[in-house]
């Protein structure tokens, strides 16, 4: 076994705030409606999926450094928010993955360049870095530990999880923060119609907080993150098949549970730990010893991970 | 390496010994109505050395990817890498393929009704597609991460990498930093007034700003014992590696440079060094009044009594900022001089700012060099630092 444990975790999602309303919407409930996004210079509109506004609104909100920061930032500090609740103590790093960014600021920005550079805003410039949110979460939970921004496909969420890990065994943080976040845009659901016609793009966020030995929180165990299997290089849909068998081959056999995000919509790598907390929670639930998670990814590589349950009470 | 002094490592040597300047107008994109206009932009041509990449799969490579791909290529050849050999692949980079998705915009809202084209574009604007692709020119077979912390991210990459072989984690890493120059991060930097209008003077009292450059290098780093047993020719040894995250504001560092100061101590710790023994820091040094100041602070503070004798200059002052790329052309450029035992100067920097209590390399200079630090600091608060050994 890893030593590294699973000891909190959250979710910002069209379900709402908060993990267990993401688990309810999963296990059968209702999935949250689908709205419009306007295209411009297209009399249809695109389809997503949008987180709605926070109720009550959270007290971190009121950061000096979250007041203008955009969509992906608020709800990867959600997520990160609910991950730490019951944590306290000890260095945190923090490691953000993302496949898109920060989409909205980035396309509000070129679009003003384009129109008039002398007066594009260098409000919005700032927070078009990928990693904008990563130093946000830095600044509001006031830790000055490594912090990595990690871009990749779909399963970077995964590979953020075996860094995390990394940086744990080698005594570099005492806990760490892995968080996953997507924010929607006009942009990203054009891209994603080209192809894939009926998807409905989503968005929000996850997180895990991980820690070096298990904690009092503890509900599992990082069993393994396999090697990325690439598909991409040859492009077909069959390769993309193939390079999933070679992900389930190098995971642990034996009963697990399996989680599925993808009625939410495509959230790249918020789908992604969506997706690790759902194969968890159904685990927990079932009960039964083993979490697993065959990520395929949207356009270049097939990633896995193994999660073993450690015995705790079913919320 | 490819940064706007030349393509490989032979062609930028001399520039970087003798602090040479490669700034010119921008020709990439149209920067007629910007109020800088000018960069270190590489000379970069078309065909791209011969490698494991169909040529249809090469033309997907964008400007960022072909230079990567170039640096890729010249060290793991120089390396003499065994392509059977699994090896990771660490990549920092702070716009990836912008130029791609600048075009997709583009199109997307002038030609709303286009679609050709628009999912090559989409697919090749990941940063991870081109890494990818690099990675299978050049015989790399093993897992892929990009590291995007602003303009720490090729440092961030080097020392993850380096991380990544220390632990055992892997035999042999390929590090590398890349980044192209983009309209939207030049109008960014612009935006913020960010760019000097007259001359890039890294740590002079007259400073007025940084200048954009772009470019990629590659370090290929694995154990002593897997260089040894194949008789390889070791560059130099990386001993340190800190990062620590500022979180005084997005984009501007804390005036005492505490981060700074935390990532060089944390490198010192790990390569077992107290300052006096460092013999040059490559600074960030962008030649912003702000970071400039918060940089010379914290070298100073750090330095302490040994501080007066340390000798430091910032090569952003001959190539510009390369953003993502800086930290891994910056470390490559301590190799280097680490095996010329030379210090590379910066003489555009006339008036030292009083802040720095270190001495300034403002001329070409031989130097007995055994440890040498670089210092790399970006956006979002991302600091990091290197310790590189002269091999013997």
């Amino acid at each position: 076994m890893s030593g590294i444990f699973l000891s909190g975790s959250g979710a910002v999602s069209p379900a709402g705030w908060g993990q267990e309303k993401l688990l309810a919407a999963l296990r059968g409930g209702e999935l949250p409606p689908t709205q419009t996004i306007e295209r411009p210079g297209w009399t249809r509109p695109l389809t997503v999926r949008r987180v709605p506004a926070p109720s009550p609104r959270p007290a971190w909100a009121a950061h000096a450094r979250m007041r203008r920061a955009a969509a992906i930032s608020q709800f990867a500090m959600g997520a990160a928010a609910e991950a730490l609740r019951d944590s306290s103590g000890g260095s945190l790093g923090i490691v953000f993955c993302t496949t898109c960014g920060c989409v909205n600021y980035s396309r509000r920005f070129y679009d003003e360049v384009l129109r008039d550079p002398t007066v594009a805003s260098p409000l919005l410039f700032p927070e078009t870095v990928f990693n904008a949110p990563a130093s946000h979460l830095s600044a509001v939970l006031g830790t000055a530990a490594a912090n990595y921004t990690l871009v990749g496909d779909t399963g970077v969420f995964l590979h953020g999880l075996a860094l995390a890990a990394g940086w744990l065994a080698a005594g570099r943080v005492e806990r760490c923060l892995v968080v996953a976040a997507e924010e929607a845009d006009w942009i990203i659901a054009d891209a994603l119609r080209h192809f894939r016609k009926s998807a409905t793009l989503t968005e929000g966020a996850g997180a895990v907080l991980l820690t070096r030995g298990r904690t009092a929180g503890a509900f599992a165990e990082l069993e393994c993150v396999t090697d990325p299997e690439p598909f991409a290089t040859r492009g077909r849909r069959s390769l993309r098949a193939d390079a999933l068998q070679r992900v389930a081959t190098g995971l642990p056999t034996g009963l697990a549970a399996t989680g599925d995000a993808s009625c939410m919509g495509e959230g790249f790598s918020a789908s992604t730990v969506w997706q690790v907390l759902a194969a968890i929670d159904t685990a927990r639930r079932s009960p039964l010893p083993r979490a697993m998670v065959c990520v395929p990814g949207a356009y270049q590589e097939a990633i896995g991970a193994s999660f073993m349950i450690h015995p705790a009470e079913i919320p | 390496m490819v940064t706007p002094l030349g393509l490989g490592v032979t062609a930028n040597t001399e520039g970087f010994r003798t602090g040479q300047t490669a700034f010119r107008p921008v020709t990439v994109f149209d920067v007629s109505r910007q109020r800088v206009r000018t960069a270190a932009q590489v000379d970069l041509p078309d065909a791209l050395p011969v490698t494991a990449l169909a040529p249809r799969q090469a033309r997907r490579l964008d400007r960022a990817g072909r230079m990567l791909l170039r640096a890729a290529h010249e060290a793991t050849q120089q390396a003499k890498w065994d392509a059977q050999v699994p090896a990771a692949f660490v990549v920092g980079t702070t716009g990836g393929s912008m130029s791609l998705g600048e075009t997709y915009f583009r199109t997307a809202l002038h030609e709303p009704l286009v679609c050709r084209e628009q999912p090559t574009r989409t697919i090749g604007y990941q940063a991870y597609r081109q890494t990818a692709l690099v990675a299978q020119a050049c015989g790399i077979r093993g897992p892929v991460n990009v590291i995007a912390n602003a303009c720490a991210s090729g440092a961030n990459a080097v020392g993850h990498a380096w991380e990544l072989v220390r632990t055992g984690q892997a035999e042999r890493v390929l590090a590398a930093g890349y980044d192209a120059i983009s309209q939207l991060i030049f109008a960014g930097f612009d935006s913020l007034q960010a760019l000097s209008p007259t001359q890039c003077r890294p740590f002079d009292a007259h400073r007025d700003g940084l200048a954009l450059g772009e470019g990629a290098a590659a370090l290929t780093l694995e154990t002593l014992e897997a260089a040894q047993a194949r008789g390889a020719t070791i560059l130099a040894e990386i001993t340190g590696y800190g990062a620590a995250t500022d979180l005084h504001h997005l984009t501007q560092p804390h005036p005492t440079g505490d981060a700074a100061f935390a990532t060089m101590m944390e490198a010192c710790h790990l390569a077992g060094l107290e300052p006096r023994d460092l013999d040059y820091v490559n600074a960030h040094g962008t030649g912003t009044p702000l970071n400039d100041s918060a940089e010379a602070a914290a070298i100073t503070r750090w330095a302490g009594a040994d501080a007066a004798k340390l000798a430091v200059s910032s090569t952003k002052a001959g190539i510009g900022h390369l953003l993502g790329a800086a930290g891994a052309v910056e470390a490559a450029v301590c190799v280097l001089a680490l095996r010329g035992q030379w210090l590379p100067p910066m003489p555009a920097t006339q008036t030292p700012d009083a802040a720095c209590g270190f001495r300034l390399v403002t001329q070409p200079e031989a130097a007995r060099l055994t440890n040498v630090m670089t210092n790399s600091f970006g956006f979002g608060g991302a600091n990091a630092t290197l310790i590189l050994r002269r091999w013997t």
